[in-house]
């Protein structure tokens, strides 16, 4: 039986993309969500937060996705935490590097905001199945 | 009690409103990306513009299809390849390729008006 997603931490520097998809996540999904606004704040919300599944923008500024997704898999009890790339790039190349770093999944940008709570459950299904 | 559906379409409406808003604001980083192109003469001189622009391009890409704006999504994903190709090839913009940029962010301009 798979285990029930039911808290996302999604880190993400747009303002506008964050309010979407926190009103997608809640209103579709009823999942409790935290947003982060950088890599570094999503390391500090982490602990408090113990999210089920991270949603992560691959192009941010400072700490970009690939490299918040490595420090976040240094953490104790985050090895094998799901971690879904968000991007507008969906380059052949960009999805196998995401892919071979570990993450879980990757949703292409722009999302449906309808459909983004079943993307998301798609992902952690095969995760917990796979 | 209102369904999912109407519910999220309710609160997204909203948003957009204040998407809109801003929009402007998203231009003019575009705009401004894109003079500092202009002016440069050579690789070195272009490469932070190139670089801001695709960074605002990829921002907008990944926005407008979100509100409703695909076709603004898809101009802002050309101009952020554009100026990623160019930035790879450690390739200064032509005067066509500066043309080019320059109507693809006039275009965004107007799908807005649209």
């Amino acid at each position: 039986m798979t285990i029930e997603l039911k808290k996302i931490l999604c880190v993400e520097d747009e303002a506008d993309i964050q309010a979407v998809a926190k009103v997608a996540l809640e209103t579709v999904g009823r999942f409790e969500v935290q947003m982060c606004s950088s890599g570094q704040e999503a390391l500090e919300t982490l602990p408090d937060f113990a999210p089920d599944l991270i949603l992560l923008d691959v192009m941010m500024p400072g700490m970009d996705g690939p490299t918040t997704y490595q420090e976040v898999r240094k953490l104790d009890g985050y090895e094998n935490v799901p971690i879904i790339f968000m991007t507008a790039k969906v380059m052949e190349s960009d999805r196998e590097q995401y892919i071979s770093l570990g993450a879980a999944g990757i949703i292409a940008q722009p999302f449906d905001p309808m459909v983004l709570s079943d993307q998301i459950r798609q992902v952690w299904n095969d995760h917990h199945d796979g | 009690m209102m369904d999912k559906a109407a519910e999220l379409e309710a609160k997204l409406a909203a948003l957009k409103q204040s998407y809109i808003a801003q929009l402007d604001d998203r231009f003019e980083s575009l705009e401004s990306a894109f003079k500092d192109i202009n002016q440069g003469s050579d690789f070195a001189t272009s490469k932070d513009g190139l670089e801001q622009l695709a960074f605002h391009a990829h921002k907008l890409a990944g926005t407008a299809g979100t509100f409703g704006f695909t076709e603004m999504g898809e101009k802002g994903s050309e101009i952020e390849v554009n100026c990623d190709a160019m930035v790879n090839a450690e390739t200064a913009p032509s005067a066509e390729d500066k043309k080019n940029l320059e109507e693809l962010i006039a275009a965004c301009r107007s799908l807005a008006k649209a």
